[in-house]
């Protein structure tokens, strides 16, 4: 079943206006960093910080919008979803190394198989994310 | 090259079994439940882009390797999901709604038995109502009055084995499961 939505708003409006509001958001964080080289008051340092939440949570958005709109035909959609898949693993990979030595054998054993599986599906992801890159320069 | 995952799981076992066995630091009393909720989240955040992936790219030639990927991901997570309710020391048995905590053994209704069990599945996550009635037991014409009230039944059936508090209800988001407040672990 489709997306009420997407009979209402072309999918590439979605993406596009994402897009917008991370490429604003991007700009309002480089020009508020150069003000903190000038005047680093608390207010600013403070505004600076709201804003690279807000940079980063438009940028997750802008992502999820790819990955839900995106056409799979499109390399954008590629680099994407591998990125989004690379960033996941390395989590469990690290949330696991850094629980591991603490945790009793019998977890170990297990844990660190996993970890080890993850690992080599990180980097199968890492090369395809290379090789979409490739493709879009190409 | 993910077509080999399980041979090369069984080797690194094997490897680490006999490394990691004598290393140094080592916490025997160290509670894993905590840490086993938080990789359920997160390999369930990962099988869901995963699938959101595969789901849209039917045909393309990477969806092969990711339906492999995610095979092996899926039975990660039934594993982890398995061994949280070990950890948790609650067992349900689904044949007769009978949950065993602590050597006590209380009689629940098929569906307190069934939210239990899910809830225990999904451990560090709030659901609504509407999802549980769905997810828990293929039920959506449930209301949400109906599904409150089976859980505050539940909760007051776990009081009678300790387990009261490990039912939690989050304000605008729903009801959840803290498995690590009923062994005392954290």
């Amino acid at each position: 079943m489709s997306d009420p939505r997407s009979r209402l708003i072309p999918r590439e409006s979605i993406i596009t206006s994402r897009l917008l509001v991370l490429q604003s958001k991007r700009l309002m964080l480089d020009a508020i960093e150069r003000r903190l080289d000038s005047w680093n008051t608390p207010d600013v340092k403070r505004r600076f910080e709201e804003l690279r939440g807000e940079t980063e949570a438009a940028q997750d958005r802008y992502r999820r919008a790819i990955l839900e709109w995106g056409s799979t035909e499109d390399i954008d959609y590629w680099v994407m979803a591998y990125s989004r898949l690379i960033d996941k693993g390395n989590v469990i990979v690290k949330r696991m190394r850094e629980a591991n030595l603490a945790l009793p054998p019998a977890e170990r054993y297990q844990v660190s198989a996993d970890i080890e599986v993850m690992e080599h599906l990180v980097e199968d992801w890492t090369g395809s994310l290379r090789k979409s890159m490739a493709a879009a320069v190409a | 090259m993910t077509a080999g995952v399980p041979s090369i799981q069984r080797g690194i076992i094997t490897e680490l079994e006999r490394e990691l066995s004598e290393l140094p630091g080592e916490d025997l009393n160290t509670s894993a439940l905590p840490e086993v909720a938080g990789w359920i989240s997160i390999y369930e955040e990962l099988a869901l882009v995963l699938r959101s992936v595969i789901s849209r790219a039917d045909g393309n030639p990477d969806a092969v390797e990711l339906k492999r990927n995610l095979l092996w991901i899926d039975q990660r997570l039934a594993a982890w999901r398995d061994r949280h309710a070990e950890l948790a020391g609650v067992v349900i048995d689904p044949k007769n709604h009978t949950l065993t905590y602590a050597g006590i053994s209380l009689r629940l209704t098929r569906r307190e038995a069934d939210l239990l069990d899910f809830l225990l599945r999904h451990p560090r996550r709030p659901f609504t109502s509407k999802q549980l009635a769905t997810l828990a037991w293929q039920n959506s014409r449930l209301s949400d009055a109906q599904v409150r009230t089976y859980i505050m039944r539940l909760r007051t059936r776990l009081q009678e084995v300790g387990l009261g508090h490990v039912i939690t209800v989050e304000r605008n988001r729903g009801y959840g499961i803290n498995a690590a407040s009923g062994n005392g672990s954290e």
